[in-house]
């Protein structure tokens, strides 16, 4: 669906302006709402002016927005009974990655893994980095916090929730039983499974402030905290 | 006690009956880890009769820290410790190397602090150890291969996993050459003869992958110190880079980071094109130093030393030149060969060949012999394959590494044609290219070879870093990352603060004291604007002599202790004082400008910011928080002088040493500095009688005594050198 144009009145920020604009301030909730607003919504709306606060969930069928993914999910069992298609909100924020500046210290993986497990250990790292010896090249897989993510659609046992500050897809592990399902479901090798605990784990963000972004070797260059509509902070 | 850092193990492997057992880590973390854990298990399984690395019964050592494979910074290091082979005949001394990547936290990962290798087998063989298993394989199939191909064969034979870290051999370290080092990934490698202590034992690589995890006790403590490091001192690289429009780690190429780490040095070290193998800062530094050497920066160097280095030849440019000259020196890392030590025995070369006592029969044996004279393309590019499989007199000679090379044209000078006068000439060349019998603490501090135009004398501007070479073990043509430690920083930064916050005295970073003994403080003698090392103007007093005493044993005491934690935590000894010490703006490209090198060179270089300067006891506080046992600064500072003690008590107990052996040669002793000052040998004597004394050492040996020893919980150490007739008093 594409956006439809018309001529502003002096003065007049477009709602799409506004977001550009607002940048960091408003982060990505405002963007998402934005980018779900064009998916279901009717194309007139998208080029409203903004001029109050930017809601946090959207409905992904009718455009309503909501400040928590709680009034989300109840606005969704009230209005759309089940066998509609499950869509989801899209995160506030994600991890976003570029291989070309990472300098495969590691640091990242070594971090989340402690702070997951209380012990170092890249395999069991939400961010996993992989270098080819010989060539240098390298690959960074981390979740990229789907706006219909296909693991929490996969998980048999409710075990997985959006956290309602970041919008981050979060795997409970006191529900989790360790199928895996949601592991084989994600197109980005994201998701790991511990086997000391039978559970698997992804980003969460760390409730907000990812440490791999903080501490990252490359700085900006390699990780950054972005909205994962919009692809940059 | 100890509830995280350590991974338990500790795998022994005798190759001569293959069997393999395990050792109980944490039976020996009063020793820290890395080189203090090796020390203690050279006591208990070393051999005091072996002659050097090469005997069977000789153990070689791969040790990890209790850091490493953390999120502490810089953790990648792995330590290796054997006896050496390249030596003195009958004094090869037990030493240490080390190399970078993540080789050891791999280790760990796959559930092993270290392991030990002893006995030899009688086929080539190779270690896979993954996930708590080892295995014993041949590698018959991929003896005689170089190490680029080498790695590719055992990952392929082992799946093609890109986790698996492989460290390997080649053919250099296959045929024993006593100069062969250790390469991990491509592009880390480790010096003093490794190599071809693996050779000897026909260990071909040892190949590691592990899915376990290292426990930590406290990350938010870990986090709140690494800030620190990344805010100040490390993210000054990359602030740098991007103030002029590039990352400091672009497309990171030829191995990568070593693990942990905040400031890859590979990020400022990747010469234009790249190299193929070996050490990325060996390649870095032949590379930068062979093409700076023609932009006028060692033309003091000719006048002093001869003339070392050629003029680039018709049909080469300079940058032509420099990338043949680099792409030879590649060859060394390929073959798995020191080619800083080739470097400088190529300077060695030079400098004999032009002298006019030589008549040219020297030069015309080394042209008749390698292709070409030394400096010249067709000496580097013949060289390392001559040398590699011993081929000719010249490549058999120098395959014995150069002091053996020395010696032996010095008393055989006729079957090279020579005159006793002009073997004794080779020999004093070699003494004055390698002024000291150990280490020199850094590259660029060997004097011919790295950094061209400066002497040792003026480069090191602290006396203590000149009393720590004469305490060391490790070979002459290597460089030593750990004496880079504390007292290379306070050479170059030479400030008071930075003086009394590392040694605890302002007067310790004097270099020289006036005629009535009080030292002479930095900021009398540096100029305020440059705090470099290069600058000595001298504003007040006259020096009369150099400082060995004032502070400086104490200092020395604190180094040696700070040194051997930072060796046995296997945190970077490279970056460690760089961070302890703080770091400035970017300073390289203005230098390179004033060269007239383009601003596109790899180099990102810092100097030093006062400002920056944090404190000594984050060691201590990392090991706190990684292992959740509790130690302050001094504490820990006790641990790494207990693995001091330990050292030299296996020193005395497996070469005998004694003060005698802890020198340097008279070179030293009657160069003068460029203020004059030479090193007097009484001086130098009373510095060391007054660190003994602080250390509880025996100042007639310079070794540790009874008290000493059961001071530090050594009381099995004390009784066996006691029995032996070695312990002092």
């Amino acid at each position: 669906m594409t956006e439809k144009e018309r001529k502003k009145k002096p003065g007049e920020v477009s709602r799409r302006e506004f977001l550009k604009d607002a940048g960091l301030l408003v982060g990505g909730t405002a963007i998402g709402s934005t980018v779900l607003l064009a998916a279901c919504g009717d194309g007139e709306t998208v080029t409203e002016t903004v001029t109050q606060k930017v809601p946090s969930f959207v409905c992904p069928t009718c455009g309503l927005e909501f400040d928590t993914l709680s009034e989300l999910k109840d606005h969704i069992a009230a209005a759309h009974p089940a066998g509609e298609p499950v869509k989801y909100a899209p995160a506030s924020q994600m991890v976003q990655v570029d291989p070309y500046y990472c300098a495969s210290c590691s640091t990242c993986a070594a971090i989340c893994s402690t702070r997951a497990w209380g012990e170092s250990n890249p395999a069991l790292s939400a961010i996993k980095i992989t270098q080819n010896r010989m060539n240098g090249e390298v690959t960074i897989n981390t979740c990229h916090q789907c706006a219909a993510p296909s693991c929490m659609q996969a998980c048999m046992f409710d075990a997985m929730y959006i956290d309602e500050n970041t919008g981050a897809r979060v795997i409970d592990q006191d529900k989790c039983t360790g199928c895996r399902q949601c592991q084989n479901a994600c197109p980005f090798d994201a998701v790991v499974y511990n086997p000391k605990t039978n559970t698997c784990f992804k980003c969460d963000l760390c409730g907000g402030n990812p440490l791999c972004v903080e501490h990252c070797t490359a700085g900006e260059a390699c990780l950054t905290l972005v909205n994962p509509i919009k692809g940059g902070a | 006690m100890a509830v995280g850092g350590y991974v338990g193990k500790i795998l022994f492997v005798n190759l001569t009956d293959s069997s393999i057992t395990t050792l109980d880590t944490l039976d020996y973390t009063d020793y820290i880890g890395g080189k203090g854990i090796a020390l203690r298990l050279q006591w208990e399984f070393g051999n005091p009769e072996v002659e050097d690395g090469f005997d069977p019964k000789s153990p070689i050592i791969f040790m990890t820290g209790p850091l490493s494979g953390t999120p502490v910074p810089t953790n990648g290091r792995t330590l290796l410790a054997f006896k050496h082979a390249a030596q003195e005949s009958g004094k090869c001394y037990w030493t240490h190397s080390g190399f970078g990547g993540a080789w050891g936290p791999e280790l760990k990962f796959a559930g092993f602090d270290g392991v030990v290798v002893t006995g030899a087998s009688e086929t080539p063989v190779y270690l896979w150890i993954h996930d708590g298993e080892i295995e014993i394989k041949d590698a018959s199939s991929i003896w005689g291969k170089d190490t680029y191909t080498t790695e590719d064969s055992i990952r392929e034979e082992l799946g093609n996993d890109p986790g698996i870290r492989i460290m390997k051999i080649g053919p250099a370290g296959e045929n024993m050459l006593r100069g062969a080092c250790i390469l991990n990934d491509t592009c880390h490698a480790a010096g003093q003869n490794g190599g071809g202590v693996m050779g000897s034992k026909k260990l071909k690589a040892i190949a590691v992958r592990g899915h376990g995890g290292v426990p930590v006790a406290n990350l938010d403590a870990i986090l709140a110190d690494k800030k620190k490091h990344l805010d100040i001192f490390l993210g000054s690289d990359t602030r740098a880079a991007q103030a002029k429009g590039r990352t400091a780690y672009p497309n990171y190429k030829g191995g990568g980071a070593c693990f942990g780490c905040d400031s890859p040095c590979r990020s400022f070290m990747m010469p234009p094109t790249e190299p193929k193998g070996g050490s990325s800062c060996g390649w870095y530094i032949a590379y930068n130093w062979s093409r700076a050497t023609f932009l006028g920066m060692c033309e003091r160097q000719k006048t002093e030393y001869g003339d070392y280095y050629n003029e680039p030849k018709a049909p080469y440019s300079i940058d032509e030149w420099a990338g043949l000259y680099a792409k030879s020196m590649d060859l060394y890392g390929i073959s798995g060969y020191d080619m800083l030590g080739m470097r400088t025995a190529g300077n060695w070369l030079m400098a004999i060949c032009h002298d006019p006592i030589m008549e040219g029969k020297f030069l015309k044996l080394v042209v008749d012999e390698m292709g070409g004279e030394p400096g010249s393309i067709e000496f580097a590019q013949s060289a390392p394959r001559k040398v590699t499989y011993r081929e000719g007199k010249f490549g058999k000679l120098l395959a014995e590494g150069v002091l053996r090379a020395a010696m032996e044209i010095r008393d055989n000078p006729v079957e090279y044609g020579l005159t006793a006068a002009q073997g004794q000439f080779v020999w004093e060349a070699y003494q004055r290219v390698y002024p000291t019998n150990y280490a020199v603490e850094h590259h660029f501090y060997r004097p011919s070879c790295a950094h061209p135009g400066y002497d040792i004398r003026d480069v090191m501007q602290s006396p203590v870093t000149e009393m720590l070479m004469g305490l060391g073990t490790r070979d002459t043509m290597s460089n030593h990352h750990s004496f880079h430690c504390i007292q290379d920083d306070i050479g170059h930064r030479s400030t008071r603060a930075y003086s009394k916050a590392t040694w605890g005295s302002e007067e310790a970073g004097a270099r020289y004291l006036d005629a009535d003994g009080n030292p002479l403080l930095q900021n009398q003698l540096d100029s305020p604007e440059k705090d470099t090392y290069y600058t000595f103007d001298l504003k007040e007093s006259t020096p009369v002599k150099p400082n060995f005493t004032v502070g400086a044993p104490e200092a020395l005491r604190i180094s040696r202790g700070t040194g051997m934690q930072t060796d046995s935590l296997c945190y970077c000894d490279w970056r460690f004082p760089c961070i302890a010490g703080g770091q400035g703006v970017t300073n390289t490209q203005t230098a390179l400008a004033e060269l007239g090198m383009d601003d596109k060179s790899p180099w990102l270089d810092t100097i030093y910011d006062p400002s920056t300067m944090t404190d000594m006891g984050f060691g201590a506080r990392f090991y706190s928080a990684v292992t959740g046992i509790e130690k302050t600064e001094k504490e820990l500072l006790e641990d790494g002088l207990r693995c001091v003690v330990l050292e030299r008590a296996i020193l005395v107990r497996d070469n005998n040493r004694t003060r005698e052996d802890d020198y340097f040669n008279d070179i030293i002793h009657n160069r003068p500095d460029k203020n004059g000052i030479t090193i007097p040998k009484d001086e130098l004597k009373k510095g060391y009688d007054m660190y003994s004394e602080l250390m509880g050492f025996d100042k007639v040996t310079g070794n540790p005594t009874r008290a000493c020893l059961e001071k530090y919980g050594l009381k099995d150490v004390a009784d066996e050198l006691e029995a032996m007739g070695r312990l002092p008093g």
